[in-house]
C-alpha cells in the first residue's frame, strides 16, 4: 500500500502544481484582497500542503503489507473482467454518435453480457439478446415516447 | 404551519403521485436488495430522469426509490450474509445465523419492522428539527456557511479510518479544485479550462456524482460474476412475518436507543447509516445482559437496533440537507442534486420561500415508508429474487442508464464523457483507497465556500477575525478542530492505559 499512497501523493502534488501554474495566468481586476484569485490559490496551496503531509506520514509508516502490495493492488485492478468491462464501455461510449444510440446500446448490452459470463451458451445469448431488446425499447418508450426528451 | 401540512398531503396524495411512490419504493427495494447496488446508486440512475418530469412527481419519486433502497439492503444481508447496501453492514451479524438457523422470516420480519419504525421515528424528528434549524440557520451570515463546510469536511476526516483522514482531506482537495475550473462570475476570466471552450461553463455536477459513484462501483461488481454465493431458502409464511413485529416492540429500549444514534450520525455531515448500523449494534450488545449471545443469530435486538439506526439515519441526513444546503451523506448529496436539477437551492431560505415543497418532501417520506411497510409484506419472494441475479445481466444495463441519464440532463455528448472521466477518476481513487465522498461534497460545497469567503472578507473589510469573533461560526470552527484533533488525543491517552501496568 505504501508505494500505492506515494503514487498518490506524487500525482496529488503534481496536479497542483499544474493547477498552480495555470493560476499565474489570473488577472487581478482591483487592490482588494477578494479576487478570482484568492480562493483557488488558498485551495491549490492548502492541497500542497496536505499532499506534502501525506507523503512524509507514508514515508514514516509501517513497511509494506504484502496483500496491499503493488503488484497485488494492480491484479485486482487491472483484472481481464473490469478492463473488458471498461474498454466495452469507452468503445459503447465512442460508437454511439456514428452508429446511432439504439444500434450501439443493443450491440454493448449483447456483447457486455456474453463476454462477462462465466461459461457462454446460447442460452446465454438469448437471454443477452432479450435484455438487449427489453432495455432500449424500455429507454425509448420512457424518454421518447413518455418524456419527449431526445435520445443521444 | 398547518396550511403547509394540507399543502404537503395535497400535492403527494395526487393518484400518479402515490404512484410514483410506491414503483419509486419498489425499485429502490429491488435495487437495495441487489449486493453491491446502494441507495446512492438507485437515486443516480433516476434523478436525471426526473429532468423533464414535473417537481410536484419527481421529488416524492425519489424520496420513494431513497427509503426503499435504504430499507432493501436488509434482504441481501439475511439471507446471502452479503448487506444489499453498506448501511445493512451490521445487520449481516446476526440476521444471516438466524436465517440459516431456519429463522428466516423471523430475521425478515425483525428487520423489516425495525426499519419502519426506525424511519417513521426519524421522520418525526425530521418534521420537528428541520424547520427550528431553518429558523436559526436565517440568521446566518457568510461566517456561518463558510464555518459550516470546514465542519463538514472536518467531520469527514474524523470519522475516516485510521490512517486514511488525510487522504480525506487531500479527496475534498481535489473536488474543490475540480469545482474552480470554468468561468468566474465575479471577474469574468476563465480558471483551469487549459484553452478548452467546452470547460468554460465547469462541470455540471450530475454526471459527475453519478460517474465517481456508479462506474468504480460497477466495474468492482465484475469481480462477483460466476462466484457461487447461496442464497438461503425461505418459506414465506405471513403470520409468523407479522407475529415478529411483537418481538420488535418488545425490545422497545434498544429501538429507542438506536433511533437516537441514527437521527443524530445521519444529521453530521457526510456521515451516514454505513456507520450508524455498526455504532447501534455494539451499543446493543453493550448494554445487553447478554453480550456474548450477540453473533449467534438468537437475540432479537441484535437485529432490531442496526436497523432501527441505518432508517433512522435517512431523517437525519435529510435536516442539513434541507436546512442548510449541506448533505448528511451521499444518498442525500443525489438528492441535492436533484433538488438543484429542478432549480431549488436548499437552505433556509427554501423553508420561507418554498415551503410547500419542503412539506411535501416530509409527507412523500411517511408515504414512502408506509408503501415500504405494505410492500414488504407482499414482496418478499420478489426481492429474494432479486438478490440472486447473475451481476452480468445487471451491469450493462446500470452503466446504459446512467448514460442516458447525463445525456438526457443538457441533450450533449459533453456530460456524457465528463461522466466517464469522472468514472476514471473515482476508480483511481477507488485503487488508492482514496473515499470518493469528499471529491463529490469539495465539487458541490466549493462554489459555496468560494463566495461566502468573498462575501465574508467584502462585509468585514478583509478581516479574517469575525470568523472566530461571532459566537455560531467560532462556535462551528470550535468543534470542527475537536473533531480532528480529539481523536488522536483520545486514542493516544486509550493506547497509553492500555499499556500501562496494572
Amino acid at each position: 500500500m505504501r508505494k500505492t499512497d506515494l503514487i498518490f501523493s506524487a500525482v496529488f502534488i503534481l496536479c497542483f502544481v499544474v493547477a498552480a501554474s495555470q493560476l499565474f495566468k489570473l488577472e487581478d481586476m482591483n487592490s482588494a484582497v477578494v479576487s478570482a484569485k484568492l480562493f483557488p490559490w488558498l485551495v491549490v496551496g492548502l492541497g500542497l500542503v496536505v499532499g506534502v503531509l501525506e507523503t512524509i506520514r507514508t514515508l514514516l509508516s509501517a513497511s509494506d503489507d504484502k496483500r496491499r502490495s503493488l503488484r497485488a493492488i494492480s491484479a485486482v485492478a487491472f483484472a481481464p473482467r473490469r478492463m473488458m468491462l471498461l474498454a466495452l464501455f469507452v468503445a459503447y461510449l465512442f460508437a454511439i454518435q456514428p452508429i446511432g444510440f439504439l444500434l450501439a446500446t443493443a450491440i454493448f448490452c449483447v456483447a457486455t453480457i456474453v463476454l462477462l459470463a462465466p461459461r457462454r451458451s446460447f442460452g446465454t445469448v438469448a437471454v443477452a439478446c432479450a435484455i438487449a431488446v427489453g432495455t432500449s425499447s424500455f429507454i425509448y418508450v420512457l424518454l421518447v415516447v413518455y418524456l419527449q426528451a431526445f435520445l443521444p | 404551519m398547518y396550511d403547509l401540512f394540507l399543502t404537503g398531503v395535497a400535492a403527494v396524495c395526487q393518484p400518479w403521485t402515490l404512484v410514483a411512490v410506491m414503483l419509486g419504493v419498489a425499485g429502490g427495494l429491488v435495487i437495495g436488495s441487489i449486493p453491491g447496488l446502494t441507495s446512492t446508486m438507485a437515486i443516480a440512475l433516476l434523478v436525471p430522469l426526473t429532468y423533464a418530469m414535473d417537481i410536484n412527481l419527481a421529488l416524492p419519486l425519489l424520496m420513494g426509490v431513497y427509503c426503499g433502497a435504504i430499507s432493501g439492503g436488509l434482504v441481501g444481508a439475511i439471507l446471502l450474509n452479503i448487506p444489499g447496501t453498506p448501511a445493512s453492514a451490521a445487520t449481516c451479524l446476526d440476521g444471516y445465523p438466524m436465517a440459516a438457523g431456519g429463522q428466516a422470516v423471523r430475521a425478515l420480519g425483525l428487520g423489516v419492522y425495525a426499519s419502519m419504525i426506525g424511519g417513521v421515528l426519524s421522520g418525526l424528528a425530521l418534521v420537528l428539527i428541520a424547520p427550528l434549524l431553518a429558523r436559526v440557520a436565517l440568521s446566518f451570515g457568510p461566517w456561518e456557511y463558510f464555518s459550516l463546510v470546514i465542519f463538514t469536511f472536518s467531520c469527514i476526516s474524523a470519522m475516516s479510518p485510521k490512517g486514511r483522514a488525510i487522504k480525506a482531506f487531500m479527496a475534498a482537495f481535489i473536488g474543490i479544485l475540480l469545482s474552480l475550473v470554468g468561468l468566474d462570475e465575479a471577474s469574468g476570466q476563465v480558471r483551469l479550462t487549459f484553452g478548452f471552450t467546452a470547460l468554460e461553463s465547469g462541470f455540471y455536477e450530475l454526471p459527475a456524482l453519478i460517474g465517481l459513484y456508479a462506474i468504480p462501483q460497477l466495474l468492482a461488481d465484475t469481480d462477483d460474476i460466476g462466484r457461487s454465493a447461496t442464497v438461503l431458502k425461505i418459506k414465506f409464511q405471513l403470520r409468523a412475518f407479522v407475529a415478529t413485529l411483537r418481538e420488535v416492540v418488545a425490545c422497545r429500549r434498544d429501538l429507542g436507543r438506536s433511533t437516537f444514534i441514527g437521527i443524530i450520525i445521519g444529521i453530521l455531515p457526510g456521515v451516514g447509516p454505513g456507520l450508524s448500523n455498526i455504532v447501534a449494534y455494539s451499543q446493543a450488545q453493550r448494554a445487553s445482559r447478554h453480550p456474548d449471545l450477540f453473533g449467534k443469530g438468537v437475540l432479537p435486538e441484535a437485529i432490531v437496533a442496526p436497523e432501527a439506526a441505518n432508517n433512522a439515519s435517512m431523517g437525519g441526513a435529510l435536516i442539513p440537507m434541507l436546512t442548510l444546503g449541506i448533505p448528511g451523506d451521499a444518498s442525500t448529496l443525489m438528492m441535492l442534486g436533484a433538488f438543484m436539477l429542478h432549480g431549488i437551492d436548499p437552505g433556509p431560505l427554501l423553508f420561507r420561500d418554498h415551503g410547500e415543497i419542503v412539506w411535501m418532501v416530509f409527507v412523500s417520506f411517511f408515504v414512502a415508508f408506509f408503501f415500504c411497510f405494505i410492500l414488504y409484506h407482499f414482496f418478499i419472494p420478489l426481492t429474494v429474487k432479486a438478490v440472486s441475479i447473475p451481476r452480468q445481466y445487471v451491469i450493462p444495463v446500470l452503466l446504459i442508464l446512467c448514460t442516458v441519464g447525463c445525456y438526457s440532463l443538457n441533450n450533449r455528448m459533453f456530460d456524457v464523457y465528463c461522466f466517464l472521466g469522472f468514472g476514471l477518476l473515482g476508480y483511481l481513487l477507488h485503487i488508492a483507497r482514496v473515499p470518493v465522498l469528499p471529491v463529490i461534497l469539495g465539487l458541490i460545497l466549493g462554489p459555496m465556500a468560494e463566495t461566502q469567503l468573498s462575501l465574508a472578507l467584502a462585509f468585514g473589510n478583509d478581516s479574517v477575525l469575525p470568523f472566530i469573533t461571532r459566537p455560531i461560526s467560532g462556535g462551528i470552527l470550535l468543534v470542527a478542530l475537536l473533531s480532528l484533533v480529539l481523536p488522536a488525543v483520545l486514542g493516544r491517552s486509550r493506547r497509553k492505559l492500555a499499556n500501562a501496568p496494572a
